[in-house]
């Protein structure tokens, strides 16, 4: 706990500003402080009534409870199956539809590697071969001369 | 924090109290609680409902203005705590989390509402007949009510959390992840305005002339 500190007007006044005049809401380290000066200032005094005055209007806004409805609802909740993976990776309602497309994505995708020709061209595209040789021959190059 | 007190906390959050820790105890029993819910104990529940429900329902209430929408944060922030129960960590404290939930859930509803509902359209709490005595207090609240909900988001929940639901200025600058300085900061701005926009109910809420 910070050790209690002198305080000045000024630092009172942003206090009560802030926590009002309740003593329990202002920091541990100043309340001594603060209390002191109260005692001590009249001027310190006229801020504390006023700021007691917008916590006393502050303590008449409307209190309200929780429906018996809204504890029975909360309560019948309890030990509910929790979520699966598949509801957790997927929570906007059936998993089979983005199953589905998933497993026609793979499909399309295999029949595609197969039918269709290789846009890159194949083993015996001599570019592609004189590439690959290259790349290759540099790398074994490097590793020799260590 | 020694390691040592962090290896017995995570082992047995009940025995695990270490004097002058602020808290520390709390969140032991809330632990337990925990444990108990996790494993159904419907009376540990019922507890929690009773113990937290209605502070989370007030605070959703001066949040969003709204009963109904408080009610269905409340209800959310605790379909939340019952679908963690299982994994709760033992440094964590139910109250602070169950704020932490709704304060993002108030977040989201006050952002996504649109920018053109106005505030005196939103459900306060019902105007109900009553005595003259009791029908002007009702009336006062109601004013009251929407001068706290006019204000700013990040005020309305500073004011909120340190003076409605009583959070150290400590625990409502974590909840809110500011800082103490910009909390007190926020407050203060909040109850300037405040006094400000009930400096026309002074008769009303203090007799004054």
């Amino acid at each position: 706990m910070a050790a209690d500190r002198t305080i000045d007007l000024d630092r009172l006044s942003v206090l009560l500003d802030a926590y009002g005049a309740d003593h329990s809401r202002w920091p541990e380290g100043e309340r001594a402080a603060a209390r002191a000066l109260i005692e001590a200032s009249d001027a310190a005094r006229t801020l504390y009534e006023e700021a007691g005055a917008l916590d006393d209007a502050l303590a008449r806004a409307s209190a309200i409870e929780p429906s018996p409805e809204l504890k029975a609802e909360i309560l019948a909740a309890v030990g509910q199956p929790r979520e699966s993976w598949v509801q957790a990776l997927w929570p906007f309602g059936a998993a089979w539809k983005p199953a589905s497309a998933l497993a026609a994505a793979v499909v399309l995708g295999m029949i595609a590697g197969v039918v269709l020709p290789n846009p890159f061209g194949g083993a015996d595209d001599p570019f592609e071969s004189e590439i690959g040789e290259l790349a290759m021959s540099t790398v074994f190059e490097q590793e020799g001369e260590q | 924090m020694p390691s040592q007190i962090a290896t017995l906390t995570a082992y047995n959050p009940v025995r695990a109290i270490v004097p002058g820790m602020a808290g520390n105890e709390a969140r032991a029993a809330d632990a337990e609680l925990m444990r108990r819910v996790a494993a159904g104990d419907a009376a540990a529940c019922r507890f929690l409902v009773d113990r937290e429900l209605p502070a989370i329902v007030a605070f959703a209430y001066r949040m969003l203005a709204s009963r109904s929408d408080a009610e269905d944060v409340g209800q959310e922030c605790f379909l939340r705590l019952w679908k963690v129960s299982h994994k709760w960590r033992p440094d964590a404290r139910v109250r602070t989390w169950l704020h932490r939930v709704a304060h993002n859930l108030c977040i989201d509803r006050i952002r996504g509402r649109k920018p053109a509902d106005p505030i005196d359209t939103m459900d306060l709490a019902a105007d109900e007949p009553g005595p003259s005595g009791a029908l002007q207090q009702t009336q006062v609240a109601l004013l009251i009510d929407k001068a706290v909900a006019g204000l700013p988001e990040r005020q309305r929940l500073a004011v909120a959390l340190v003076h409605f639901q009583e959070f150290s200025n400590i625990e409502a600058a974590k909840i809110m992840d500011v800082s103490v300085d910009a909390l007190e900061s926020l407050l203060a701005r909040g109850r300037r305005a405040l006094r400000g926009s009930l400096e026309d109910l002074r008769v009303d809420l203090l007799g004054e002339p």
